[in-house]
């Protein structure tokens, strides 16, 4: 085995030493599960507590502004929004503070970079999959009919979406965020901001036509809540508009994986 | 034979923002104010175009002063950081040890932290799982290997920590001064634990400040300064290179004035017999120390204190000088040695400042480093080694037959 150091590394050379430290990524997600939990009396619970507790005070908010969500109750249909955002929000906070938080590793020992977001996504996939399990037993309670076969499919098809915009955004507050500290402030600030700009709380069919396409291309995430309304809810589909999502999460996530190449390089030096 | 390290031309700058903790802002960005833009423009050469070649099963022992690049090697040969310039090889799996214990968790497991820091270090499951009893067993943390780490003495946490390091097993391992931590018996269990690393074959890279364990250990050794390669060679030969280095740039420097310290020494010089300031002596020649005191405030107390340490920063032995009855001002003192006492070798001179009742004011343990020649010692032709190898004194005994 020979090893050549250098300045630059080739991509292939990068994706080969990822593979050689898979088992890292594990070790990390496995680490930050049991120390989340740790302490905590109520420990997994608040996986589920949390968005139950969001969904109640939601269903409130909507009963005051009477919100249309169809034949859909209004608390699956918001509970369903708060769990896929949650993988969004939470990902995108966890990846984008990531290579600050774990500093003292990262100046101490090496190992693929990339490994800290990607183990960082999959905590948050792991408290996704507890509460989304909630989520089926709720939908099924609320007598919604599901076309299993449908729901099987396309939510891999979400969780490929979701995965590819909180990556492609936290790589790139991520990689600023160790030379910029104010990152971190602008992060929870920017989620929110997406948060009222996406149909969570609130239906699609508020929005006008024309304003449709800009939004679905400023905005991937109203293309993952078309997606789960559709999936879930049977809501319709509207592909002339979900390609605008399409094209502009690919663009994300680009901008992430790129941006955290050309900066990768200083991290340890800067961090 | 292949070297198992090549090294070429290795450069690497910072950009003085990056050192230490210094963070900017966005608005330290868009406001790109000349003096911001004139700081960015300033670099620190931390490694200087660093070629050398190390061969498979060698020791190497790597020394410098504090900012000479050492540690910034050992970043880039375990690929922590990258090189502006040039390349090295390395024919084989690297393990870096620059601190023990890197990513620990108070609130996980001793069990847990042992996983997740093999991991970090490049273990595979696996290998933990099959080394972990000797682990344990290691660092003697079995009764509390399920309790939370926050629970642990410092110490413990230590061993641990090294235990797991020590039972990595790269074709090359890299240690930046991981044994200036812990106590003496557990000191002596990582230097056995080194000693069978390099016995097995395995390349060895140690950085370290403490002389005795580089002599100890390493059989060749490479000085750095300012990130320059000095020079490459029989450890031997290259820590006396590096004393007299030390000793030229140690001399240089005046003593801290602090006018907070009611009486400190301000300067120590070695002088001849004629009063010209010396950094060698001959051992037959008589060897004296002017110091300088300042008094500031008449403490009736007071003390000046006078170490002398041997190239291994062990004491040799101390003299004290009262300053009691001394009025505020600078006074100048000599100390006379004892004539052909200091047996040839290096050594370094400390101060201290203290007065009964009111404690230490001022610790200088490196103030003045001088060496002592062999011109005919009674040990020239025995096979003690020149410097050193016969003690740090050589004392008029006599011996009788009886």
């Amino acid at each position: 085995m020979e090893i050549y150091i250098q300045k630059n590394k080739s991509i292939i050379q990068r994706l080969k030493e990822l593979w050689y430290f898979r088992e890292l990524i594990y070790f990390f997600a496995w680490k930050d599960i049991k120390i989340k939990y740790k302490q905590a009396m109520l420990g997994a619970l608040w996986i589920i507590l949390q968005p139950v507790l969001l969904m109640l005070i939601f269903t409130l908010v909507g009963k005051a502004v009477n919100i249309q969500t169809g034949a859909i109750p209004y608390s699956v249909y918001v509970f369903a929004g708060i769990i896929f955002w949650n993988i969004f929000a939470s990902g995108v906070q966890n990846i984008g503070n990531s290579f600050v938080s774990n500093a003292n590793i990262l100046k101490k020992i090496y190992f693929p970079k990339l490994i800290m977001p990607i183990s960082s996504l999959m905590v948050v996939m792991f408290d996704f999959f507890i509460s989304f399990i909630v989520f089926l037993i709720l939908i099924i309670w609320e007598g919604v009919y599901l076309n299993w076969l449908k729901v099987f499919v396309f939510f891999w098809l979400i969780i490929f979406f979701i995965t590819l915009i909180t990556l492609g955004l936290g790589l790139f507050f991520a990689s600023f965020n160790v030379r910029y500290r104010d990152v971190r402030y602008v992060i929870p600030f920017f989620i929110q901001l997406m948060f009222f700009a996406s149909p969570i709380i609130y239906s699609p069919l508020h929005f006008e036509e024309a304003w449709k396409n800009v939004l679905y291309a400023m905005n991937p995430y109203v293309a993952v809540m078309e997606l789960v309304h559709h999936t879930f809810f049977n809501m319709p589909l509207h592909l002339d508009y979900l390609w605008y999502g399409v094209v502009s999460a690919v663009l994300l996530f680009a901008l992430g994986v790129i941006t955290f190449f050309a900066m990768e390089k200083t991290f340890a030096d800067v961090v | 034979m292949k070297p198992i390290i090549e090294v070429h031309h290795l450069t690497k700058r910072f950009r003085l923002g990056e050192l230490g903790s210094y963070y900017h802002t966005l608005r330290d960005v868009l406001s790109l104010t000349s003096v911001k833009k004139s700081k960015h423009k300033h670099f620190v050469t931390a490694l200087d175009n660093i070629s050398f070649e190390v061969y498979p099963g060698e020791t190497i022992g790597i020394i410098g002063r504090n900012g000479s690049g050492k540690t910034t090697l050992l970043k880039i040969l375990s690929q922590i950081t990258y090189p502006d310039e040039g390349f090295a090889i390395l024919r084989g799996r690297i393990g870096a040890l620059l601190e023990v214990g890197t990513g620990f968790h108070g609130e996980l497991t001793g069990r847990e932290n042992v996983f997740f820091n093999g991991a970090l270090l490049g273990l595979t499951k696996k290998e933990i799982k099959a080394k972990f009893d000797e682990i344990v067993a290691f660092a003697g943390v079995e009764k509390f290997i399920d309790t939370p780490l926050k629970h642990y003495s410092s110490g413990m946490q230590l061993r641990l920590a090294f235990a797991v390091a020590a039972h990595l097993n790269p074709e090359i391992l890299a240690i930046d001064e991981v044994l200036a931590v812990g106590d003496a018996e557990f000191q002596q269990k990582t230097l056995n634990k080194m000693n069978d690393v390099a016995q097995a074959g395995r390349t060895v890279l140690f950085v370290s400040h403490n002389m005795a364990t580089i002599s100890a250990f390493c059989k060749r050794t490479l000085i750095l300064d300012k990130g320059k390669l000095v020079n490459f060679g029989p450890t031997e030969e290259m820590v006396r290179q590096y004393l007299k280095m030390l000793e030229v740039y140690v001399n240089q420097q005046a003593l801290d004035d602090d006018p907070s310290l009611p009486f400190q020494v301000i300067s120590v010089k070695a002088v001849d017999t004629d009063g010209a300031v010396r950094s060698e002596f001959a051992f037959s020649e008589p060897i004296s120390f002017i110091i300088d005191v300042k008094i500031r405030e008449q403490i009736p107390t007071g003390q000046i204190v006078v170490v002398f340490y041997n190239q291994y920063k062990h004491k040799v032995f101390s003299e004290v000088k009262d300053v009691g009855q001394f009025s505020p001002g600078v006074h100048k003192f000599k100390l006379q040695l004892p004539v052909k006492m200091l047996a040839p070798g290096i050594f370094s001179v400390g101060v201290e400042s203290v007065a009964h009742l009111y404690g230490n004011f001022q610790i200088v343990d490196h103030a003045y480093q001088f060496t002592v020649i062999d011109d005919g010692t009674k040990f020239a032709l025995s096979n003690l080694g020149s410097s050193g190898g016969y003690g740090d004194v050589i004392l008029p005994c006599t011996w009788e037959k009886l």
